[in-house]
């Protein structure tokens, strides 16, 4: 059901993407509108039920994270103290003990923000990402560079002829090769899944021709390999790469309408 | 006044066949082509007699034991048709769309029947077992048996029992059809450029040679890698041409700068006659030679060493060195390089790239003494950063190539750089 939810999601925001003011309304009545395209009955007492557990396991994340921040805030205060006491005192074991505390603490924020900000099947960034971290404030980019839309036309195909597991390991593959040959490539470059099937490359600050053309080598490379499985599959899929360059002074909502159109 | 005619009974019978039969042709139907492995092999040991015989009982386990197991394993009525198409090919057509995991019980079905089978030979009381590769492939269309024997094809290449081949996806086999057409395009016009990868010298840290690696250009101008283009280019017979092009150029360059150059070449090029004439020619009119290395790939494929030890001989006479590239990992063997008459190793950049594994350090630490005592100097491929530099120049590899040192750059640029660093 959720993998229904988070299509339904993806098409509504597709559809509304262009729209100056979505009104919730709005978003309800297409909401409805894609729910009855793939056959969810909103009605339904099924659906209402499995939409709660969501909702729950949700507010249980929530809830989760919270207790976490709290914590850390907590135990940051509480170590603030008593390094200020350390350092008062000259004592160097209590401040090579907090240290290690303040590692420990660092590690964890960095999990959280895994957690929140990292989608789970290609352990890219996620939407959350895009909006709270890499944009400004007003949704404009903080950074010049250029943004590549990688479209994985045959997803969709994938994930329903082949199952669920073969389509997650799909994915990852296509991502994991692309990171590999942007690292070697020495690019300084995020990837953010924006819907199912639609990825975004951001990468900053280069010389933008040569980008362009190494991008679209890339493109090729993708669409050049097949995959074979021991188990006797053979899968060579489609891409479609798009590009467009971005500044500081671009909003994020045209550079994207230009390449999801 | 006007008549109409009315259709009898009859009539409608045959209009709604030949609806039923239009509507039938449409519906996915599913086909599994089961091939006899090594039937030659079968034929030449027990004769030919005998192989007719193994056909006739593999028809008969399929028409009687796998037909009849289909419906009851899937729990539904399925048309199912069974024929020996050609000599140890047998074609088994579903008239129906399978999922895929129920076309992988009914693989695992047909396959199990066969292999656990004793088939007996005439006049002996000898029975054997034999093994058969089966492609699958489902489709509405009437190329279904053209999409399942490229899944037999495929499977017999890979080397595996079983292949599928999803005939939805069979049109992304000609998204690149246009390849063609830029490769025909850049031999016509002579756009092959070479694109220039410094080497640097570890002890000077000067750059003292570059390898060229080849580069075509689409209808637009954009550049085109070799791993998008050289695979398609091998298979429709056009690599030789390219490379023609791209020495050419390569010479016209060491003429005009007086650079030198690393130029690969496959072993495939060392056989073909045509080739190495044109090359060897070509070094020897222009007094080139001292200025180029060849880049040998170390492969599998060279199986016959004098020739390729015959082609050096030649090649030394007029100053060229040897290198041979891609050492360290696939089919690497020391022994190999014994056998061969050369100046440098160029250490794979998938060993490099984990350079500061130790296990890897230890392998490439390996390389490097066997490569001193051999008296053959050595190159480190994939130096993509300081860390990998410091690491390289401290086993005491001889020469580095990579993001480091140089990204590959065409010659205006290199050209640039040079002057660059003159003024």
């Amino acid at each position: 059901m959720k993998r229904k939810l988070e299509k339904i999601t993806n098409s509504t925001i597709n559809e509304l993407l262009n729209n100056e003011i979505i009104l919730p309304s709005l978003y309800f009545e297409r909401f409805n509108y894609h729910a009855k395209e793939v056959e969810v009955n909103l009605d339904d007492q099924n659906f209402q039920k499995e939409i709660n557990e969501l909702l729950i396991q949700d507010y249980k994340n929530i809830e989760k994270y919270i207790n976490l921040i709290t914590s850390s805030v907590n135990e940051l205060k509480n170590e603030t103290k008593n390094a200020s006491t350390a350092i008062l005192n000259k004592d160097n074991d209590t401040l090579s003990d907090i240290y290690k505390k303040m590692i420990t603490l660092e590690k964890e924020i960095e999990l959280l923000n895994n957690e929140l900000f990292i989608d789970e099947t290609t352990k890219t960034y996620n939407r959350k990402w895009l909006y709270s971290k890499f944009l400004n404030e007003n949704l404009y980019f903080k950074d010049n560079g250029i943004c590549t839309l990688v479209d994985i036309i045959d997803y969709e195909y994938i994930q329903k002829e082949y199952g669920e597991l073969l389509a997650k390991n799909f994915l990852i593959f296509v991502i994991n090769f692309i990171s590999q040959k942007l690292k070697d490539e020495n690019y300084d470059f995020y990837i953010t899944r924006y819907f199912d099937d639609k990825f975004f490359i951001f990468i900053l600050n280069e010389n933008q021709s040569s980008i362009v053309n190494y991008l679209l080598n890339l493109e090729q490379m993708l669409l050049n390999t097949t995959l074979k499985s021991h188990s006797g599959l053979y899968i060579k899929a489609n891409y479609k790469f798009k590009v467009e360059s971005f500044s500081t002074k671009d909003e994020s909502k045209s550079v994207f309408e230009k390449l999801l159109n | 006044m006007k008549h109409f005619y009315l259709p009898k009974m009859g009539d409608l019978l045959i209009i709604r066949n030949i609806i039923s039969s239009l509507f039938k042709d449409k519906k996915i139907k599913t086909l599994f082509l089961v091939d006899i492995l090594y039937m030659k092999d079968l034929n030449a040991i027990y004769n030919f007699d005998n192989g007719d015989f193994i056909i006739k009982q593999l028809n008969e386990i399929l028409i009687t034991k796998t037909k009849n197991s289909i419906p009851r394993i899937l729990n539904r009525k399925i048309l199912v048709k069974i024929k020996n198409t050609h000599a140890d090919v047998f074609e088994i057509l579903l008239y129906d769309d399978l999922t895929i995991e129920e076309i992988i019980i009914i693989k695992n079905l047909i396959y199990e029947n066969v292999v656990s089978n004793d088939f007996k030979l005439l006049d002996k009381n000898l029975s054997i077992n034999i093994d058969v590769t089966i492609g699958c492939s489902k489709s509405a269309e009437k190329q279904i048996k053209s999409y399942a024997e490229k899944a037999l094809h495929e499977a017999k290449l890979n080397y595996l029992h079983y292949m599928y081949f999803d005939s939805f996806l069979y049109k992304n086999e000609f998204v690149n059809k246009d390849l063609l057409d830029i490769l025909n395009h850049n031999i016509n016009n002579n756009l092959v450029e070479p694109y220039f990868q410094a080497i640097m010298d570890n002890q000077s840290n000067n750059i003292v040679k570059y390898e060229a690696l080849m580069r075509i250009f689409d209808k637009d101008g954009n550049m085109l890698m070799p791993n998008v283009f050289i695979h398609k280019a091998k298979k429709s017979r056009l690599y030789q041409k390219l490379m023609e092009i791209l020495f050419d150029k390569i010479i016209i360059y060491i003429e005009k700068y007086k650079i030198h150059i690393s130029v690969n070449l496959d072993y495939t090029d060392i056989l073909n006659p045509q080739i190495k004439r044109t090359l060897l020619s070509k070094i020897k009119t222009k007094n080139v030679g001292s200025y180029i290395t060849f880049e040998v790939l170390e492969s599998e494929k060279v199986s016959n060493f004098n020739l390729v030890n015959d082609f050096i001989k030649e090649a030394r006479i007029y100053g060229v060195k040897i290198a041979i590239d891609d050492f360290g990992t696939g089919f690497s063997n020391y022994e190999n390089i014994l056998n061969l008459d050369i100046d440098y190793i160029k250490i794979d950049g998938s060993l490099i790239k984990k350079i500061d594994e130790a296990i890897y350090l230890n392998l490439i630490k390996s390389i490097v003494l066997f490569s001193k005592q051999q008296n053959i100097k050595i190159v480190a491929e994939f130096v993509s950063d300081l860390k990998t530099l410091r690491y390289v120049k401290n086993i005491g590899i001889d020469f580095s190539q990579g993001y480091h040192i140089g990204k590959p750059m065409c010659i205006e640029e290199l050209l640039g750089v040079k002057n660059e660093k003159k003024t």
